[in-house]
Order: structure tokens, then sequence, then C-alpha cells
């Protein structure tokens, strides 16, 4: 029976083809950039050719150390482990959210938005409670209703920012994915963050949106500040990589609640550094086509709100915390505070 | 088509004619798994899609057709993996293509393995539908071969209790 009914699951032919299409203009791309490289290859076993390209080098090397005068350890292990990292003395950009005129051929894919002050909010992986909910209702704004078709996005699996393609025809305020919900400001919050509630008919759900964008971000306080952490957390929980994949992952729960508040402190203090570096993502990732896999180097650490909210961070070893509502960007803790923490998440 | 010493490389896939196969042959394959573990159809096509996308990326050297199986399951399992870990988008439309809003027609041990835990569910799947020896499952989802066993009698266990006066089941 269960094979019989599995014997019927097909893929649609349109999808198949469209496949197709997909995989055979990767190859062709990696069959160019394969003749590209093999070219160089060969160019570079003239041993002339490495002869020149040596001295260049030093000679380059040598005009940089003295126009500098870069050659000190301390100098020299900084910029190392910089990793290329782009430090926020700057700040660094988060971008508006864009939404893109809706695009044949990319993936199906449902993303549950809302529209509000043209900004795209995105439903959070909050989970709110009747209680939590009730209190944390603002000011009514309004009441949403449906968009006629999915808000397509790109890849799920990507750990960057999805492309949100829409009909624009369609957008104005209170535009969203699911109908009939009342729209409120969030209690303690600013308008990053917005609350729906559906009631009636047997149901009574909250459910929080945010939308993290249009911003620079100078530390973590800049983006963790809003969600008011400090002091108010009630409870932290953890869990391990073998739990994570479970339906219902095993959380345990921090005893140390000091070194908590203290990882807290030193979040606030981190420096947002964007995974678009090549260099970082092989640091955070141990295969490129397999982001965010649970591994040993991961944890999942849930900070328990006192007024009902949770945020997940994930943390890598090595001292980056990754936020969801946030993608793009991973906050770099100091080793230390990352250090203490990380060993009493056992 | 596929020879021994199977690669990514230009001889087997840089016709038409050899991802065309390769499609045909698997696509259904890990569509299937791929339903079986996020029970949603637009994120197993999103799955397919990277699964196969990472096939054609890779330089890896198959030494069979059951090597190649065995790894695009394996990275169908990582990537629902990684779509399950991230919590950032939510499902609470119901849309036709849920799967579960659909499954008034099928029969009655499909819908309660639908039901099951998704660790029973996959490890139902793949011992069920796909023939796997216990050994192959826990290589593929990375779990010894006594916890697969273990996992493989509590979810008959658990169809049993579900389906209790409705005799026997079959698969």
């Amino acid at each position: 029976m269960y094979k019989k009914e599995n014997d019927n699951i097909k893929l649609d032919k349109e999808f198949i083809d469209n496949l197709s299409l997909k995989m055979q203009q990767c190859n062709d791309v990696g069959a160019s950039k394969n003749i590209k490289v093999n070219n160089c290859r060969l160019i570079m076993r003239r041993p002339w050719i490495k002869a020149i390209i040596a001295t260049v080098t030093m000679c380059f090397v040598i005009f940089i150390v003295q126009k500098s005068g870069i050659f000190n350890i301390d100098s020299f292990k900084h910029n190392n482990e910089n990793h290329g990292e782009n430090l926020a003395k700057q700040g660094i950009k988060v971008e508006k959210s864009k939404i893109l005129n809706e695009n044949e051929g990319i993936g199906n894919h449902r993303i549950e938005t809302l529209i509000y002050n043209d900004n795209v909010y995105m439903l959070s992986s909050n989970k709110l409670s009747k209680e939590s909910g009730e209190e944390l209702l603002g000011n009514k704004l309004g009441e949403t209703y449906a968009l006629n078709d999915y808000v397509k996005g790109t890849n799920l699996l990507d750990d960057n920012p999805p492309k949100i393609f829409m009909d624009r025809t369609k957008l104005s305020n209170f535009a969203c994915t699911i109908a009939n919900k009342c729209v409120y400001t969030v209690k303690g919050y600013d308008d990053f963050r917005l609350i729906t509630y559906e009631g009636g008919k047997g149901k009574d759900e909250f459910q929080l949106w945010e939308c993290l964008s249009d911003f620079t971000m100078y530390t973590g306080e800049d983006v963790f500040g809003r969600m008011n952490l400090k002091g108010n957390i009630k409870k932290i929980e953890y869990n391990n990589c073998d739990s994570m994949n479970n339906e219902t992952p095993d959380l345990n729960q921090l005893q140390d609640y000091g070194q908590g508040e203290k990882f807290i402190l030193a979040l606030y203090k981190s420096t947002p550094v964007s995974t678009e570096n090549a260099k970082l993502q092989s640091k955070l990732f141990l295969e490129e086509w397999n982001k965010f896999v649970c591994n040993e180097n991961q944890k999942s650490v849930y900070l328990n709100m006192k007024d009902g909210t949770v945020l997940q961070l994930k943390l890598f070893k090595g001292g980056y915390v990754f936020y969801s509502g946030l993608k793009g960007f991973v906050f770099k803790v100091d080793e230390n505070a990352f250090k203490n923490m990380w060993n009493v998440l056992k | 088509m596929l020879e021994r010493g199977i690669s990514m490389g230009e001889n087997s896939l840089s016709c038409k004619e050899g991802i065309d196969y390769v499609l045909q042959k698997y696509a259904d394959t890990i569509y299937r798994l791929a339903l079986s573990r996020t029970k949603n159809a637009f994120d197993a096509e999103d799955i397919v899609q990277e699964v196969f996308l990472q096939y054609i990326k890779s330089n890896k050297e198959f030494e069979s057709e059951d090597h190649i199986k065995a790894w695009l399951l394996k990275v169908t399992i990582n990537c629902s993996k990684n779509l399950m870990g991230s919590a950032w988008f939510r499902k609470t439309t119901v849309l036709d293509k849920d799967i579960l809003t659909n499954i008034e027609d099928k029969s009655e041990v499909y819908k309660y393995v639908m039901e099951l835990p998704e660790k029973y569910r996959v490890v139902i799947h793949l011992f069920y539908y796909e023939d796997m020896q216990t050994d192959k499952i826990g290589e593929i989802l990375n779990r010894k071969q006594s916890t697969v066993r273990s996992q493989l009698h509590r979810g008959r266990k658990l169809l049993k209790d579900h389906m209790k006066g409705e005799g026997n089941f079959e698969f």
C-alpha cells in the first residue's frame, strides 16, 4: 500500500524539463571555467613564467613593506585572523529588502511575507503563546488582505537573504500571504517587529513578523539591542547537534546563568561581518554544498525572554553567531567570551 | 550510458541525454524521499533541484549506479535537514500542494506513515520503499545501525498502535 502510493508520486514533466535546462546551464558554465583553468595551468608550467612571477611578487612585497611598515607581529597576526572580514568600523549597511518583479523560472517557493510601509516583513520563527501575544499587542495598524499569488522566492536553502518576487501591482500596506489577520505594533519594540492576530472560529493565533533591513550596524547592539536582550532573559536553553535533527529537539537549560549574561554583553559588543566573504564561508561551513548542516561545530541557543518571545541563535565554533532573521551576516564575538559560553553548552 | 568509473566530468554529463538519463532514473526517488521528510511538495521540489545541481557541480567519481543513488539520497537528507533546521519560514498557509491536505485519497497506511515523527518516517520509507538495508540507511542518515533498527521497530509499533483493529497492515 505504502509502496503503491509512493509509486504514484511523480514530479511534473515541466519541472523535470526546467531542471534539466538548469543542469545543462550549470554544466556549461563549469566546463568553460575548466577550460580557462586548464589553459592557465599549462601556461604556469613554463619555468621562465614562474621566474618572472616570483620576481615581480618579491618586488611588490618589498615595496609594500617599505611603504607601510606593516611588518610587525601584532598587526600581521591581526590581519590573518580577520580572514578578510569587513571590520565594521565604518558600519555595515543592511540593504532595504527588495521586491523584484515577478520572474518566471525561479523556484515556486512560498515565503510568508507581510508588506507594511514599503517594507517586507517575514514570519519569525518565534512561537507566541496566547498570554504572551496578548501582552505584546500594541496599537492596531490594520488588517491583512491576501496576495492572489504565492510570493515566490529563491532557494530557501541559501543562507543569503531570499530574493522576493511578487506582482508589484498587488503591493500595498497589509498585503500578506495570509489574509484576515489584524496587524499591531509590538509593545516594547520598534517597528522592526509587528504582530498579527487571528481570532474566532476556534482560532487564537498570534504571530510575530520581523523586518531587519535598511539600516547600518556597527556592533551587535544595533541588532540585538532592538530585541531588548539585556536584563530581560528568563532562561537560556540550548541543544546539541544530535538532537537538532529530531522532530522536537531536546533542549537543555543553561545552569550557569551568569555566563549567559556575560555572553549577551559580548554579543552586544560583537562585530557584524558579511558572510559574502569566501574565506569566512569556508571557515563557517564544512562543505560548500552543505551549509548550516548540523555538525559538532555548531550549537543552537534559545533565549527565552520574559515577554514570551524566543530568540534562536546559532553559534559557530570560532566565535561567530548567526541570527536567521538577518541572513547574510554573522557576528564575531570576543574570543574569550565566546569560548567560555561554548564550553558550558554541553 | 553510465559506465564503471562513472565521473561527473565531460564524458558522462556534457550532453543533454546524460542529464535526462539521471533525472529520469533518480528524480522521482529523490522527490519521494524529500516529500517524506518535509511533507510539503514545494519544499520537496526545492530539495530535488538543490540535490541535482550539487550533483552536476561535484566532480565525484562514482563506482556504480548504487553509489550514485546512495550519494543522492545522502545529499537529499542533508538538504532537508538544512531546510528543516532553518526555522525561519513557517508553513502556516494551507496550500494545494501541502501533502497532508490532499491525503484523503491515499491509503490508511500511507496516511499513518506520513503522520509518524520524522525520524521514524524516513527510516520506514528507506527500508520499505527503497528496499535499503539498515546499515546503508545508517550511512545515509549518519546514524548507527542499531539506532536505525530501533527506530524501525518503534515506527512499526507506532503504526500498529494507530491501526489497532484495522487488521494487519502491509507496506
